[in-house]
Parts: C-alpha cells; sequence; structure tokens
C-alpha cells in the first residue's frame, strides 16, 4: 500500500473509531460528565500542588511561575490527547494476559494503531479543550512575545507532546509484552505521572538527559514547554524534535517485533 | 430469602477469605512485586529532588516551618504510609455488578461483608508487611537519616489513625463502588476520590506548606488524619491533643461511612438484577 492511500485508510479507521466512540458514550452520560469532572480534578490538584509551592519559592531548578504553568499546561494537553484516543492503552497489560489481541491481528492497518486508537472518547474532546485554554492562558501570562513564529512553535509542540505521549504509552506496552502479567507498564505509569509533571531540570545532569531524550518522559512536558517558552535555540530545538520523532519510529518498530511473542493466550 | 450463618460461623471463615485473597495477590510473582512492593515510591523520590531545587534556588533554611531534611522525612513516612492506603484497585465490586456477577454472593450462606473485611485484611498485612520492609530496608541502608518515629506513644498513635483511616478508605471505596447499581460505570469517580483525597491527605504536598484556611478545611477530613497527621505524629510535630482530636474525626468519618455503606449496598441490591449493563 502507498504512503498516501495508507494514510487515507489509516483516516477512516480513526472516524469509524470516532463514530463508534460517540455512540457508545451516549450510553453513559453520567460516566461522561464524570469523566470530564475527573480531569478537572486532576488538572486542579497539579495546579494546586505547584501554586502551593510557588507560594514559597520564585523559581524551581530555573523554571519560574509562568513558565512553569506553560509546563503543566502540556501536560495537560498530551494527557487529553491520551483520553481522546489513548485510553486503551491503560488496559493494554489487561488485554495481553487475557489474550484479547487476536481481532488486532487481521492487519487492515497497523496493528499498534488499531489497538491503541479504538476507544474514541468524547469527554477527552472537552478536556482537550480545557487543556489548550489553560495553555493559552498560561503561554499569556508567560509573557512570551506573539509572533506568527511563536504560534507556529506552540502547534509544533503541542504536536510534539501528543507524538511523545503515543511513544511511551508505547514503550511501556513493549515492557508489558515481554513481562506478561507482571503490571510492570502499570508501575511505569505511575512512574510517569510523578516524572512528567515537573521540570526535568530538578534532575542531576545525567539523569536529566535520559529522562528527556532516552525514556523519555520528561520530554513529554519539558521540550514542548522549553520550545514555546524559547528556551531552545533554532538548531537545539530542530535537534531535540527531530531526535524524538526518530526515537518514537524506532519504538514503534520495536512495538511490531515485541508483537510477534503475543499469542492468544499468554496470561 | 437466603439462610444466614451465624456470625461466629462468618468470623471462622475470615481467614479462609484471607487465604484465597492472598493467593490471588501473590498468583503473579513479577506483579506482585511491582503492584505490592514498589507502589508508590516513584512520587516521594521525585518530590525529593524538587524540594531539592526549591532549597538550592531559595535559599532558605525553612520552608512552611519544614527544613529540607524534615520534608525529606515527611516524603520516607508518605511512602511507607501510602503503601497502606487502599486505592481505586483495592476493590473489583463495580466491575461485578456491571457484568451481573454479584448473584454470586447472594446465594452464599455468609454476608457479602465478610467477603469485603477478608480482603481488607489480606490487603492490610500485605501493606503492612511492605510499608515494613521498605522502611527497614531504609534504616538499614541510611541509619544516620532515615526517620524514626518520634516516641513509642507517638508510633502507636500513628498506628491507631492509620488502622482508622485505612478502614475509612476501605469503605469509601467500597460505597464508590456500590455507586455502580445506579450509574454502571464509576472509573471516574473512583479516580476523582482518588486525585481529591491524595491532595487533602498531604500525599502530594504536606498540608504545612498550604494556606491556613485550606488546611483548617482538611483537618475535619479524614485523608488529612490518616496521612498528613499520622506522618506529623511520627515526626513529632503534632502532639496526643492532635491525636484525641483525629480520633474523633476519624471514629465519626468511620461510622458514617459504616451505615452509608450498609444502605447503598442494601438499596443497590434491589435495583439489581443479575443481568449486567
Amino acid at each position: 500500500m502507498r504512503g498516501a492511500d495508507s494514510l487515507v485508510q489509516h483516516l477512516r479507521i480513526a472516524w469509524q473509531y470516532a463514530r463508534i466512540g460517540v455512540i457508545r458514550k451516549s450510553q453513559f452520560k453520567v460516566e461522561f460528565w464524570s469523566q470530564v469532572l475527573m480531569d478537572c480534578c486532576w488538572y486542579g490538584a497539579h495546579v494546586a500542588v505547584f501554586e502551593v509551592l510557588y507560594s514559597h519559592v520564585t523559581d524551581i531548578a530555573g523554571w519560574n511561575r509562568e513558565q512553569f504553568r506553560v509546563l503543566l499546561a502540556f501536560l495537560f494537553v498530551s494527557d487529553a490527547f491520551m483520553m481522546i484516543w489513548l485510553g486503551r492503552m491503560w488496559r493494554f497489560w489487561r488485554d495481553v494476559k487475557d489474550g484479547r489481541l487476536d481481532p488486532f491481528r487481521v492487519r487492515p492497518a497497523s496493528t499498534l494503531f488499531l489497538y491503541g486508537f479504538q476507544e474514541f472518547s468524547v469527554e477527552g474532546c472537552v478536556n482537550m479543550a480545557i487543556a489548550l485554554a489553560y495553555l493559552t492562558y498560561a503561554v499569556a501570562r508567560a509573557s512570551v512575545h506573539v509572533t506568527v513564529a511563536r504560534v507556529a512553535m506552540t502547534l509544533v509542540a503541542i504536536l510534539l507532546s501528543w507524538w511523545v505521549r503515543t511513544l511511551i504509552l508505547t514503550l511501556y506496552a513493549i515492557v508489558d509484552l515481554w513481562m506478561v502479567g507482571s503490571d510492570a507498564g502499570r508501575f511505569l505509569q505511575e512512574m510517569l505521572h510523578a516524572t512528567a509533571d515537573r521540570p526535568a531540570d530538578v534532575f542531576g545532569a545525567r539523569l536529566r538527559t535520559f529522562l528527556l531524550y532516552v525514556i523519555p518522559v520528561g520530554a513529554l512536558t519539558q521540550v514542548p514547554a522549553a520550545l514555546v517558552l524559547g528556551r531552545y535555540g533554532w538548531g537545539g530545538g530542530l535537534l531535540a524534535v527531530g531526535w524524538l520523532v526518530a526515537l518514537g519510529l524506532a519504538v514503534f518498530a520495536a512495538w511490531n517485533a515485541s508483537f510477534r511473542r503475543y499469542e492468544s493466550a499468554m496470561g | 430469602m437466603k439462610p444466614s450463618a451465624p456470625a461466629s460461623e462468618e468470623l471462622a471463615l475470615l481467614p479462609h477469605v484471607v487465604a484465597y485473597e492472598w493467593r490471588k495477590a501473590t498468583a503473579f510473582r513479577a506483579g506482585f512485586l511491582f503492584n505490592e512492593l514498589m507502589r508508590g515510591l516513584p512520587r516521594p523520590v521525585v518530590m525529593g529532588f524538587v524540594y531539592l531545587a526549591m532549597f538550592k534556588s531559595s535559599g532558605a533554611a525553612q520552608l512552611g516551618g519544614y527544613t529540607l531534611a524534615a520534608l525529606i522525612q515527611y516524603l520516607v513516612w508518605t511512602a511507607a504510609i501510602q503503601k497502606c492506603v487502599p486505592d481505586w484497585r483495592s476493590l473489583d465490586l463495580s466491575e461485578q455488578i456491571f457484568d451481573g456477577y454479584v448473584t454470586k454472593y447472594l446465594v452464599m450462606p455468609v454476608s457479602y461483608f465478610t467477603l469485603l473485611w477478608g480482603r481488607f485484611i489480606q490487603f492490610a498485612l500485605v501493606q503492612l508487611a511492605a510499608a515494613l520492609l521498605f522502611w527497614g530496608a531504609g534504616a538499614l541502608v541510611a541509619p544516620s537519616w532515615w526517620p524514626h518515629p518520634a516516641s513509642t506513644v507517638a508510633f502507636l498513635e500513628a498506628c491507631t489513625l492509620l488502622a482508622l483511616g485505612t478502614c475509612c478508605y476501605w469503605l469509601t471505596f467500597f460505597i464508590l463502588n456500590c455507586l455502580a447499581f445506579w450509574l454502571d460505570v464509576v472509573w471516574s469517580l473512583l479516580n476523582m476520590f482518588q486525585f481529591v483525597s491524595a491532595f487533602v491527605s498531604g500525599l502530594l504536598v504536606p498540608v504545612a506548606l498550604m494556606p491556613d484556611r485550606l488546611r483548617g478545611v482538611f483537618e475535619l477530613l479524614f485523608p488529612y488524619w490518616t496521612v498528613n497527621a499520622t506522618v506529623e505524629i511520627l515526626l513529632g510535630r503534632l502532639d496526643s491533643a492532635d491525636f484525641v482530636r483525629g480520633l474523633g474525626v476519624l471514629l465519626v468519618s468511620l461510622a458514617a461511612l459504616d451505615g452509608l455503606a450498609m444502605l447503598a449496598w442494601r438499596r443497590g441490591l434491589r435495583r439489581y438484577a443479575g443481568v449486567g449493563a
């Protein structure tokens, strides 16, 4: 299949997933609002923690309160992306254990895409709107000089945070494929949440590099925020983005290779 | 009407329930390692780095009455205590209601609450062992700065608050699970409680660092007395008068939650049709 045809095929499948997602959510209306509220609580808890911390200091590892809000906003934006499209990846460990991945091996499209993107969430779209509003507020408060280039850079940064979120979830899913029934992926998710909502600059140089460019949980928020805030030069920014894109492609290839280990009854 | 067993018989069944739940928890050894032993460790480790960066950048000796060493000790105790606090994964009742699997409990000759508390005992025993293992390992590796209870009395007071607090958490998760009788899916409600209680309890940041008004409100709620106050008693920052106040809040909460749990279960069963959603 040619590249363009493949893209159209994947977009058609995504559209069908979105349609089914809307129908499914119409069955659970309370759950819809409850999920919106849940994410608002999650956003609120994160904002509150760091507003409390910044009420005692003006700077944490070179990030002031306004810059920190931009970093948090990228956490929310990437989380909303996960809520919209990648919700099923939360249960990957369980589905591997129970051998529920057979239908996704039929391959009318990429197995990873078919599995990962199967649960479109309408409430995630509401949360994305909230997250984008917070990002706009945070960028405005960070006194970033608004130019066309800066707006374009913000859009690139948003795409990058989505890309890195997909990359990280795929990386963790690989662990689940190799360690069936270990719940290691879930533990790594906990690590992700512990690490992604604060700048990787709080760590020493080696650990920071590891978290930004190898695992890369820090890149989920710090790299996009640094791009928007102009903390990277053009060369450095291009290099960071290029590396994360290449790393993503390598991780997706590694997932495909690891998926060969999957058997219908693994648990 | 289902025959009910006498209380002594239900009590005799508890150890069996605990044993079965233990076997289930340890069925996957790697899963046991990640779920029970390593759970809750990444957050305090990362927060340690954040506090270090805060002290470095501000140059202050204290933040909210805490020195850096005291904050690190706070993190160590919260990591140990968090292991003992139930979370949204501790019960799967809502899924069973959704799938219509509750029927089996209704034909058992014992109350469902025997299973519920049996599970709680198994959970508490495993988590207590994990917490002791964590604390003991740290005390062996870094005896000079690893925190020790301020006194024997403080340790006993902390244990009392923690035991009552975990019961409150357990009943809250049970009640939220029971809401599946009406709402079908309660996953987000469980998570919502988790996020809010993590903040209120001081798991994310010590309540002492928060504004006074917020602290005043949180002191009326059981999560605060389960984690934050327990840790501060262990650190010697709260005294026996605070303990008595916490005991009062927890006992009232426990009585209210217990009543609510019975009510939710009974009312829920009236709606239950046994076919799932």
